[in-house]
C-alpha cells in the first residue's frame, strides 16, 4: 500500500517539475502552489493514517521530502517571476534633471497671504458674481445714473445699459448685506473690468481685494488698525503707513492709504516718483446712503471699507514695474520671485 | 484733469509761492497729479479732480485750496456793479428752471473785435493748450479757467426775433457748431434758441448763427447753471465733450454766476471797448 504511494509520489515530482517548465506567470505558479503544495500534500497526510505504525515513519518522511522538494522548486520559479515582474519597462527610480516642477502663481501666493492676514484678524471670505447688473455695480454704490464719478470706473456692457462686467469688487458688499445682517465682516475678492489701454500700468483685468465691516461703533480709527496691521503683516514691521484724504462716492469721508515705498525704503526712487510713498488702498467709512439702501439703520450702524488692486500691490510686493509682467508667464521671472 | 499753471496761481498771492511747497501742501490735501511741463518760464501741472472736487478745475480754487490750508481766505472777485432788471432787458429771456438753476446775461454794445487779444491772455491759454480765436472768446475761456464758470457770447443783431429760449428741444435738428463741425440735435437735448433756432447747445457749445465775429458790434454775454444731469446726457448723446459741458456736468459755483459775468464783461470794455448796457439780467429762482 505505501509502496503505491511511494511510487505516485515519484511521479508527482516529475509532474511538478513538467508543469514548472510551462508556467508563463505567477498565477499558474500559485495555481501549482494549490495544487501540489495544499491539496495533495493534505491527500498524502491523510493516507498516512490508513497504514501500520512502522511504515508511517519512513511514508511520513518521504512524504516530507516531497514537500520541502515541491517548495524549492515552486519558490525558484515563484521567486523567477517576481523578479521579471518588478523589473518592468519604466525605471522610476531614474533620476532626470530636467523635469520642471509648477507651483502657485504669485498673485495667487500673495493673495493667500493677504487673505490668511485678514482671516486672522477674524474676517470671512465671500464671492459674488463676475457678471453684475447696474443696481449692484453702481447704483446702490451710492452712484446714480449720469454721476460723474462713472466715468472712472467705464466698463464693458454684456447688455447695456443694465447688464455689466464688475467694474469693482464692490458689488458683493452689497449683495452679502443684502442678504444678512450686521455685525459683518468679509473681504472678497476676485476678477475686475475696466475700459483702459493696456500699458504698463494699466489692463482691461485685473483683480482686487475689498473688505468690509459694518457693526455698531466702528469708526476711522478701527479702518486705520486694520490697515496698518495688514500691510505690516505683509510688507514687514518697519513699514510706514499714511491716510491722504481721497472721494468715493461710497465712502464718507474716504482716505488713499500710502505705505513706505518698498524699492528705496522711503529715501525717493524712480517707482514712488520720489515721494517715498506708493499708493495701495483705497478706504473710507461706508456711505449713510449705502447703508440706508440695504436696510440698515445708518444712525445704529456704522462700516468701515476699503480695497486694493491686487496687480498692483505685487508689483511693490515683487518689485516689479509692469503690471503686464504678471500675465506674460516669463518662468524666469517667476524663478528669481 | 485740470492743467494749471504756477504763474497765473501767483496772482493770487501777494508774496512769491515755490512750486515744491505748494506741490506739498495740495498733496497732504489728498490731490494726485500727472504731468509736470516748464514751458516758457512757467511750470504747469496737471492735477487729477475727483468728481467731488469741480472747485479745483479753475486757478481761483486751486489758490483758496490753498490758502484755506493756511487759515486764509482769498478776495472776493470785484466789479463795476450793475442794476438786475429781467424786465428791462433788451432780449426776452425765457427759461425753463428744470434744465437751467440761474442764467445771467447782459448786453455790451460798440464793441471792436479788430482789437487783437492782448498777449499776456495768448499766452497763458496756450500754455494750458487752448487756442485763441478772438479777443470775447479768448476773455470768455480766460475767465473760465481763471474763476471756474463758462462763459459764452451772442452776437446780439444774428438774434433773431430779440428772444432766446433755455428748455429743452422739440424737436431733432442739424447744427453747425462755431468750430464748423455737424452735428444732431435730438429732441430732448437742452438748447438755447431764437425764433429762427439753435444758437447754442447750452453749456456745451455754440452753433455758427450766433457765433461773435470781426465784425461784431455789440454782445449779449452768457453765464449760466445748467442742470449737471441735462449737460451729461446731451454732451454724452452729441459725443461733443468741451472744457464747458466737463464743468457743468461735475456742478459749477451757482452763487458767483453774476459776479464772474459782471467781471469778464469789465475785462472786455477795458480791452475791446463799448459799454455795458443797464439792466443785467438775473433769473435765479431757487437760491441757494
Ligand atoms: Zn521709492
Amino acid at each position: 500500500m505505501s509502496a503505491d504511494i511511494v511510487k505516485d509520489i515519484e511521479n508527482k515530482k516529475i509532474d511538478l517539475e513538467n508543469a514548472l517548465k510551462i508556467v508563463e506567470d505567477l498565477k499558474e505558479v500559485s495555481a501549482l502552489k494549490i495544487e501540489y503544495l495544499k491539496k495533495y500534500v493534505k491527500f498524502l497526510y491523510s493516507e498516512l493514517k490508513n497504514v501500520s505504525v512502522e511504515e508511517k515513519k519512513t511514508l511520513g518522511k518521504v512524504i516530507n521530502d516531497f514537500k520541502n522538494f515541491a517548495e524549492e522548486k515552486i519558490k525558484e520559479v515563484e521567486s523567477k517571476y517576481k523578479q521579471e515582474k518588478s523589473a518592468s519597462k519604466y525605471d522610476v527610480t531614474i533620476f532626470k534633471d530636467n523635469i520642471k516642477l509648477g507651483s502657485m502663481h504669485p498673485l495667487t501666493k500673495l493673495y493667500k497671504k493677504i487673505e490668511k492676514v485678514f482671516v486672522g484678524m477674524g474676517f470671512s471670505v465671500v464671492q459674488g458674481p463676475e457678471i453684475e447688473i447696474d443696481k449692484y455695480n453702481f447704483e446702490k454704490l451710492n452712484l446714480p445714473p449720469h454721476h460723474p464719478a462713472r466715468d472712472m470706473q467705464d466698463t464693458f456692457y454684456i447688455s447695456a445699459p443694465n447688464v455689466l462686467l464688475r467694474s469693482h469688487t464692490s458689488s458683493v458688499q452689497i449683495r452679502t448685506m443684502e442678504k444678512s445682517k450686521p455685525p459683518i465682516q468679509i473681504i472678497y475678492h476676485g476678477t475686475v473690468y475696466r475700459v483702459d489701454d493696456i500699458d504698463p500700468q494699466h489692463t482691461p483685468m485685473f483683480y482686487q481685494i475689498e473688505g468690509l465691516m459694518v457693526a455698531e461703533k466702528i469708526s476711522f480709527a478701527n479702518l486705520k488698525a486694520v490697515l496698518i496691521k495688514f500691510l505690516k503683516e505683509v510688507f514687514g514691521e518697519e513699514t510706514g503707513v499714511r491716510f491722504r484724504p481721497s472721494y468715493y462716492p461710497y465712502t464718507e469721508p474716504s482716505a488713499a492709504v500710502d505705505m513706505s515705498c518698498t524699492k528705496c525704503g522711503g529715501k525717493g526712487c524712480k517707482t514712488c516718483r520720489n515721494t517715498g510713498w506708493i499708493t495701495v488702498l483705497g478706504s473710507g467709512m461706508v456711505h449713510p446712503n449705502v447703508l440706508e439702501g440695504v436696510g440698515y439703520d445708518s444712525k445704529k450702524y456704522t462700516g468701515l471699507a476699503f480695497g486694493l488692486g491686487l496687480n498692483r500691490l505685487a508689483l511693490a510686493y515683487y518689485n516689479l514695474d509692469e503690471i503686464r509682467k504678471l500675465y506674460e508667464n516669463d518662468i524666469s521671472l517667476w524663478q528669481q520671485i | 484733469m485740470f492743467k494749471f499753471s504756477l504763474n497765473w496761481l501767483r496772482d493770487y498771492f501777494e508774496e512769491d509761492i515755490k512750486y515744491d511747497e505748494i506741490m506739498d501742501k495740495l498733496k497732504l490735501q489728498g490731490f494726485e497729479f500727472g504731468g509736470k511741463k516748464e514751458f516758457d518760464g512757467d511750470v504747469v501741472t496737471e492735477i487729477e479732480v475727483k468728481a467731488n472736487r469741480p472747485d479745483m478745475l479753475y486757478h481761483m480754487g486751486i489758490a483758496r485750496e490753498l490758502k484755506a490750508f493756511d487759515g486764509e481766505k482769498i478776495p472776493e472777485i470785484t466789479h463795476e456793479n450793475s442794476a438786475v432788471n429781467n424786465e428791462n432787458f433788451p432780449v426776452k429771456i425765457n427759461v425753463n428752471k428744470e434744465v437751467c438753476k440761474r442764467y445771467c446775461a447782459l448786453k455790451i454794445s460798440g464793441v471792436n473785435l479788430k482789437i487783437p487779444t492782448p498777449e499776456y491772455i495768448i499766452k497763458r491759454l496756450n500754455v494750458l493748450e487752448i487756442n485763441s480765436v478772438n479777443a470775447v472768446v479768448d476773455i470768455g475761456n480766460y475767465v473760465m479757467l481763471d474763476m471756474g464758470q463758462p462763459i459764452h457770447s451772442y452776437d446780439f443783431d444774428k438774434i433773431s426775433g430779440n428772444k432766446l429760449t433755455i428748455d429743452k428741444s422739440e424737436k431733432d435738428s442739424k447744427i453747425t457748431t462755431f468750430i464748423g463741425d455737424e452735428a444732431e440735435v435730438k429732441k430732448g437735448d437742452i438748447v438755447i434758441s431764437d425764433d429762427e433756432g439753435i444758437k447754442c447747445v447750452a453749456g456745451v457749445i455754440g452753433t455758427q448763427g450766433a457765433a461773435v465775429t470781426e465784425i461784431t458790434k455789440d454782445i449779449i454775454l452768457e453765464a449760466a447753471n445748467f442742470d449737471e444731469i441735462s449737460v451729461r446726457l446731451t454732451s454724452r448723446r452729441l459725443k461733443i465733450s468741451t472744457p464747458s459741458s466737463f464743468r457743468f456736468e461735475r456742478g459749477v459755483n451757482i452763487n458767483s454766476t453774476l459776479d464772474v459775468l459782471l467781471k469778464c464783461a469789465n475785462m472786455i470794455t477795458k480791452i475791446c471797448g463799448g459799454k455795458i448796457e443797464a439792466n443785467v439780467f438775473d433769473f435765479y429762482p431757487e437760491k441757494k
